[in-house]
């Protein structure tokens, strides 16, 4: 099982750059990116930052993806 | 990434000059005898001395002005947020699994090199500073080395 993220094709939408983000919720721009080519899969409570900072639901920002299921 | 291998390098250069102290004092200092020991510090300490006091200006200036983290109390540890955390939880793991087999050789390694012909007292004080030196060398090049590779790598 894998998670799947919009976060990239949000970010985009709402004209925002991985700095700025990444500054917004206190990360580093390089957990952006690893969170943006799947690379890293973010803790519940940055998912959530993430979620309030895109103006997202969670649910629409991160999605299970079963196709990966063993 | 910036401010681990900051870090490391200057821990690098500390143990350098350290080990130089270290085995200058020993050459320099006369045989102890039964009634009397000296110790005879050479120019490394003054050398050492002067290095920590441009390290710990570098390091406020890095903290003050890279903004990536960089904390002077958290010196390598230092994160900026979870993957970081992550990152340095991996490279610690590796860098103490390459620690305690170092030390293991070490030990070894003294205890051939102080049965050897060739071992005094001054040479096997000098062996065992070489020695330590240098594994606290590789263990910081370890920890280096596996914070760039975790730091590239997939945490999913």
């Amino acid at each position: 099982m894998k998670i799947d993220n919009n976060v990239q094709h949000i970010r985009k939408n709402l004209n925002l750059t991985q700095g700025t983000l990444a500054q917004n919720i206190g990360v580093s721009r390089r957990t952006i990116v690893s969170i943006e080519k799947g690379n890293y899969t973010p803790s519940l409570m940055l998912a959530f930052q993430l979620a309030q900072a895109l103006k997202t639901p969670l649910t629409d920002l991160f999605t299970i993806n079963e196709e990966d299921e063993i | 990434m910036k401010k681990i291998i900051f870090e490391q390098t200057g821990n690098m250069i500390t143990i350098f000059i350290l080990g130089f102290a270290l085995i200058q004092s020993i050459v320099l200092s006369p045989q102890p005898t039964p009634s009397s020991s000296q110790i005879h510090f050479g120019y490394g300490w003054f050398l050492l001395a002067a290095w920590f006091l441009i390290f710990d200006v570098c390091k406020h200036f890095y903290q003050k002005c890279a903004k990536d983290g960089y904390n002077i109390n958290d010196g390598e540890f230092s994160v900026r947020d979870e993957r970081e955390q992550y990152v340095s939880y991996f490279a610690m793991k590796r860098t103490f699994q390459v620690m305690v087999y170092g030390l293991i050789f070490v030990i070894v390694a003294s205890l051939f090199f102080s049965l050897s012909l060739a071992a005094n007292v001054t040479t096997v004080s000098i062996f065992i500073i070489i020695m330590l030196s240098s594994l606290l060398v590789i263990t910081f090049s370890t920890y280096l080395i596996s914070w760039i590779i975790y730091e590239r790598s997939n945490f999913t």
